[in-house]
């Protein structure tokens, strides 16, 4: 059965500066929807009030159709990977795949740069192994939906192959809403596209949209 | 591991996250006490300064937590905790062990 996620009339000002508005978006279980849009235009702060930690000043997120107040309250229903590593740095990787109930050698098997690391703090981790244990993390878990926020950033090349492969992966059973800087990744992983430009969500329909709304020249 | 275990380890892990600050002043609190009932005739009189000491310092950091070290919200949040019950059952249970440890000295 296919799930919906969507980001309904969505508006926010910051002081007398809009931010977002009348915004919408739809995720849909099994596709990959990407957001792509330049710095300070409202990306992460869109992503933000679709998990629930932030509150628009009007519109509706609803899941199924349904009204869903915070996201993140709701079991089982979306996880999010905000822009910065967000794991407390005092927990062992042990314990925080335990928490996630993730099983940990598998992970081993695919990264085996992690091997021998299981009891490993996770202050002991560069900032692109801790990028990629928290997106595998956030990917295993049993959510539906996925809001990935710059899941490339400090990754290496290979890295960021293993994370497209994992996305794809997920993809079978999970909606992901994905953005980066990156965004020739993000082209090729979406199956729905949209830009955020000027407050507003742009469904792209043909990739000569972002040259013409000013994002990109491909 | 069952979900109130798990929930109450995450709990844990958020408290012992600023627990160091806390339980300092609590003892420093407990310590003013107990050297003002050793020296003075009537302990209680500086009760409410205490009390007050300890709220305050808890404010203080709720407000730095909140602003500055934000980003391990994200982590509970995605385990399903909100931050308004990881700080509400933490300072409960730092207040309980706060008044438990004056009560202890008064008595």
């Amino acid at each position: 059965m296919v799930h919906t996620l969507e980001a309904d009339s969505i508006t926010l000002d910051f002081g007398t500066r809009s931010i977002l508005s009348s915004v919408y978006l739809q995720c849909e279980t099994g596709k990959i929807t990407g957001l792509l849009g330049r710095n300070g235009h409202g990306k992460s702060t869109l992503m933000n009030i679709i998990y629930g930690t932030l509150t628009a000043k009007s519109g509706t997120i609803r899941f199924d159709s349904n009204y869903t107040a915070r996201v993140y309250q709701v079991p089982g229903l979306a996880v999010y990977l905000p822009q910065f590593n967000f794991t407390p740095k005092a927990l062992t990787l042990k314990r925080v795949f335990e928490d996630f109930d993730v099983d940990f050698g598998e992970f081993e098997q695919r990264f085996p740069e992690f091997r021998g690391k299981y009891t490993n703090k996770v202050r002991t981790l560069s900032g692109g192994q801790a990028r990629l244990t928290e997106t595998y993390l956030l990917l295993k878990s049993p959510a539906s939906f996925v809001l990935l926020d710059e899941p490339f950033t400090h990754l290496s090349p290979v890295m960021i192959e293993q994370v497209q492969e994992l996305i794809m992966e997920a993809k079978k059973d999970k909606g992901i809403l994905i953005t980066d800087h990156m965004y020739r990744h993000i082209i090729d992983l979406s199956d729905t596209l949209y830009l955020l430009s000027n407050g507003k969500t742009h469904l792209i329909k043909d990739l000569s949209e972002l040259d013409f709304l000013g994002y990109a020249k491909l | 591991m069952n979900s109130l275990l798990k929930k109450l380890r995450l709990l844990l892990s958020f408290y012992l996250s600023y627990s160091l600050v806390t339980i300092l002043i609590t003892l420093a609190c407990a310590f003013t006490l107990y050297k003002a009932s050793a020296f003075s005739s009537q302990p209680l009189k500086m009760l409410p300064a205490i009390v007050w000491i300890k709220v305050i310092t808890t404010g203080i950091i709720f407000y730095y937590i909140n602003n500055y070290q934000q980003k391990q919200f994200f982590y509970f949040q995605n385990l399903g905790l909100s931050k308004l019950f990881l700080w509400s059952c933490t300072i409960a249970f730092d207040l309980m062990l706060f008044f438990i440890l004056l009560t202890l000295i008064l008595n």
